[in-house]
């Protein structure tokens, strides 16, 4: 609270600074009768103007119209930018026709090779052979590639159960249903890249496909943190995020030594935006620039980050 | 951005650098604002901790106000109620680049118990007063020349207020502390915190107006 706070009616402040003196204990039975009255309202967990739910389809099929729109907007120039790694803007679209390959070779043989685990080093031959080529051809052929994608995905939406189908890509294997969230991740987080590299303004996703995107970032924080060597060894967090695509998480970070579930509070509550906590899970976002409140056990949040940042959906 | 950085911890030694990126620092920055943007925005995302928080926080506040404009402790548990439900169902209504969510709310309980009143057929002085205080444009305008001089007036009344009215008030009004933590704050019990800021009370309503410190 500062002075600045009071711009608005600088006397109101005051006549409820003073009302402090008049203050009264409320009944004890109010409190628990309050909350009763608001969580029937509006339940623990769900943010405010909850998006309405999405299949994970819907929101790939969202991810990639908005890189496609983004594409269709660029100059013949724009395509040549340094955009990521040692990749510029068209080739970073190869790096992209190369997954969709790759994913659909998942689909079609959910058991079979799956080539390079690697998903640098499988799509490298892809970016690479962009150079010299009209951009234009770039974008056909990665919308000709996400377009046969999204046919095959159309059976899916009519069968949801395929869902839960286990797919590999580039060494991960999950269910379809996931793994759709993760290109997901994956398509907006190169549209942020591409966008960085041309200076256009970034753009969140749509709050429905950024919930399901904060959901599976959320669920996979303790995968993360194995990879890092911190496991969570069962400590609880409560993970708020904020913003269109947030809500509120309470979780075990990983197994407990015994095995055993601890119950009661979080050892660490952080509070987040939820935009930036999926570019740190897309390894676009140092910890250290990242805006955030941490209450409880330090050491935990740090973990909590790192494990966040090595999961790396990109 | 609507969270801020205040200090930053210590880095994650080396040896837990990512595998993936072990070249990557892994510095961590921990804000401590806990103010009332992050209150409000913990609410919007559904945390329940955060009302626990502002019940906390406001709860005497709203509830003394309310059984002071009722006259009744029963109708002033469902004023207080309807309050904190109204702010955990639509938290997005209160804009912190307006004022503080002590203010917010307490503007809430006065219309919650104005309207309690109406109700029950009590119309009253005190609920005239209400409406003249609220739907005076020099009250609202939001001129910033007005709200900038109305400031300098607060602060210029505060500063010729007795040192421990003073102290009490500056600690309420600027530095946004409930009563309790005032207390804290100066070493004294509960109830001499209240009674200080109620003897401010009287003071300032003397010095500015009288109309627009009254609460009942």
């Amino acid at each position: 609270m500062t002075e600045a706070h009071h711009r608005e009616n600088p006397l109101e402040e005051l006549r409820f600074a003073l009302a402090e003196g008049d203050a009264e204990a409320a009944p004890n039975i109010l409190g628990p009768s309050v909350f009763e009255a608001a969580l029937a309202a509006r339940s623990a967990g769900r943010p405010v103007d909850e998006p309405p739910a999405i299949s994970p389809v819907e929101a790939f099929r969202r991810a990639v119209a908005s890189l496609d729109g983004l594409l269709a907007s660029l100059s013949p120039g724009q395509w040549h930018r340094p955009a990521l790694r040692r990749l510029d803007v068209q080739q970073v679209v190869g790096h992209l026709t190369g997954v969709e390959y790759d994913f659909q070779a998942g689909l079609r043989t959910p058991d079979g090779p799956h080539g390079n685990p690697d998903h640098v080093a499988s799509t490298d031959p892809l970016a690479a052979a962009q150079l010299g080529r009209s951009p234009m051809l770039t974008h056909d052929e990665w919308r000709v590639a996400t377009t046969e994608t999204l046919q095959v995905l159309g059976a899916v939406e009519t069968s949801p159960a395929r869902l839960g189908d286990v797919v590999t890509l580039h060494g991960l294997r999950m269910p379809l249903g996931p793994l759709l969230v993760v290109r997901t991740f994956e398509l907006w987080t190169h549209e942020e890249d591409i966008r960085r590299a041309i200076s256009r303004p970034l753009q969140a996703p749509d709050a429905a496909s950024l919930r399901l995107m904060t959901d599976l970032a959320v669920a996979m924080l303790p995968a993360g943190m194995r990879r890092a060597g911190r496991p969570g060894d069962g400590r609880r967090a409560r993970i708020v995020l904020t913003g269109p695509g947030g809500g509120t998480w309470q979780t075990q970070l990983g197994d407990s030594p015994d095995g055993s579930r601890a119950d009661g509070p979080a050892d660490v509550r952080i509070v987040v935006d939820a935009t930036d906590f999926c570019r740190l899970v897309a390894n676009r976002m140092d910890p250290a620039t990242i805006a955030t409140v941490v209450t409880g056990d330090d050491a935990l949040a740090r973990d909590c980050f790192t494990g966040a940042t090595c999961l790396a959906l990109d | 951005m609507l969270l801020t950085r205040e200090r930053a911890v210590p880095p994650v030694p080396r040896s837990a650098a990512c595998p993936r990126h072990p070249d990557r620092r892994k510095d961590i920055v921990r804000a401590v604002d806990s103010g009332d943007a992050v209150l409000v925005a913990r609410l919007a995302a559904g945390d329940e901790e955060a009302l626990a928080e502002v019940w906390q926080r406001h709860s005497a506040l709203v509830f003394g106000l309310a059984r002071h404009l009722t006259g009744d402790p029963s109708t002033a548990e469902d004023v207080t109620q309807e309050v904190f439900v109204t702010l955990w169902q639509q938290p997005e209504r209160f804009d912190a680049d307006r004022g503080s969510l002590r203010a917010y709310l307490g503007v809430h309980a006065q219309r919650r118990a104005i309207d309690a009143l109406r109700r029950d057929g009590r119309r009253t002085e005190r609920e005239y007063r209400h409406h003249r205080l609220h739907s005076d444009p020099a009250t609202t305008s939001g001129d910033p020349a007005e709200c900038s001089e109305l400031a300098d007036m607060v602060r210029d009344a505060i500063n010729k207020l007795p040192v421990e009215q003073r102290q009490a008030v500056e600690l309420a009004y600027f530095s946004g502390l409930t009563h309790r933590e005032v207390a804290v704050a100066l070493g004294n019990p509960e109830g001499t915190a209240k009674s200080r800021l109620r003897l401010a009370q009287t003071k300032l309503g003397t010095w500015l107006d009288p109309n627009l410190l009254e609460l009942v």
